[in-house]
């Protein structure tokens, strides 16, 4: 064999090595990335929003909200003034998340809460309109001022 | 000898990084089937308010409403009454409106609009000079 002809064997040799490991490079780069992708850890809340009005016996309020990102949602009912209610009766009420429909909120799920320290719902939502209802449970007399906090990314 | 290298290397990196392009077109892709959803919403007007019904659609995709009547509380049609007739997002304990219309009631959609994938209204407004209470019917369709 003529030192030319060895000359490119060698100089394929060496480009076919730099070439096999660039895409083997890519190929592990790929698996790396596949593997050590951000894994979808819910944000923190960022937002706070407060939801006052004044709520009916046996009725119903909800407020929307927007999640700017996939996170985490904290529901509190702060408080529920200016109504007295007998001792027999628990000072309760239904509160759930879910999404806006028709002329209400369609709840996900509900809880029973008492108003107070929260938070009384706490959930991984992904981005988009959500919202909250609460419902009084026909314990009042009549009507009574709430306060709700939701906070979310 | 030498084309004969050169073709045998780029046949090689092509076969090499060939296998990625290859495993990427075959990932799945989601799959959104949409179906026209035609809903009614019919309800009372009072002077300088806003009703809204909330819907939500699967992807970007057209919506459109039509105002149908405007009837007085006694019963009789306002053919001339003029009321807002809009598209928007659920925010707080509105609806905000982004796309809209001022019109009388008709048999043809007044308002055409793009909606993005998420959850939308149509809302139904006193664009200003209503002075009596107003039952409405609208009927609107979205992908659904």
């Amino acid at each position: 064999m003529s030192s030319g002809r060895l000359f490119l064997l060698a100089a394929w040799c060496a480009m076919s090595v730099v070439t096999s490991a660039a895409c083997t490079g890519d190929r592990k780069a790929s698996t790396t990335d596949t593997l050590t992708s951000p894994s979808l850890s819910p944000a923190d809340p960022i937002v706070t929003e407060t939801f006052t009005g004044t709520l009916r016996p046996n009725a119903t309020v909800f407020y929307a909200f927007t999640v700017a990102t996939y996170g985490t949602v904290n529901i509190t009912l702060d408080e529920v003034t200016g109504v007295q209610v007998s001792e027999d009766v628990p000072f309760e009420f239904e509160i759930g998340p879910g999404v806006p429909r028709g002329t209400g909120c369609s709840p996900n799920s509900v809880l029973v809460v008492a108003p107070g320290e929260g938070p009384h719902s706490s959930g991984v939502f992904d981005a988009g309109i959500w919202c909250v209802r609460l419902r009084e449970l026909g314990n009042m007399s009549g009507p009574a001022r709430f306060r709700i906090t939701i906070a979310h990314p | 000898m030498m084309r004969l290298l050169l073709t045998v290397t780029v046949l090689l990196v092509a076969s090499a990084c060939n296998n990625d392009a290859q495993t990427t077109a075959t990932s799945p892709s989601p799959v959104v089937q949409a179906t026209l959803q035609t809903e009614f919403y019919a309800d009372t007007l009072q002077p300088g308010d806003l009703r809204f019904y909330s819907f939500s659609v699967p992807s970007d995709s057209t919506a459109s409403a039509m105002l149908g009547s405007i009837v007085r509380l006694d019963g009789r049609v306002d053919a001339s009454q003029r009321i807002g007739l809009g598209f928007g997002y659920p925010s707080g304990t509105t609806c905000t409106v982004t796309q809209w219309v001022v019109t009388t009631s008709g048999l043809t959609a007044q308002l055409k609009g793009w909606l993005t994938k998420g959850v939308h209204c149509v809302a139904i407004y006193d664009p200003g000079g209503m002075t009596v209470p107003l039952n409405f019917a609208v009927r609107f369709e979205h992908f659904f």
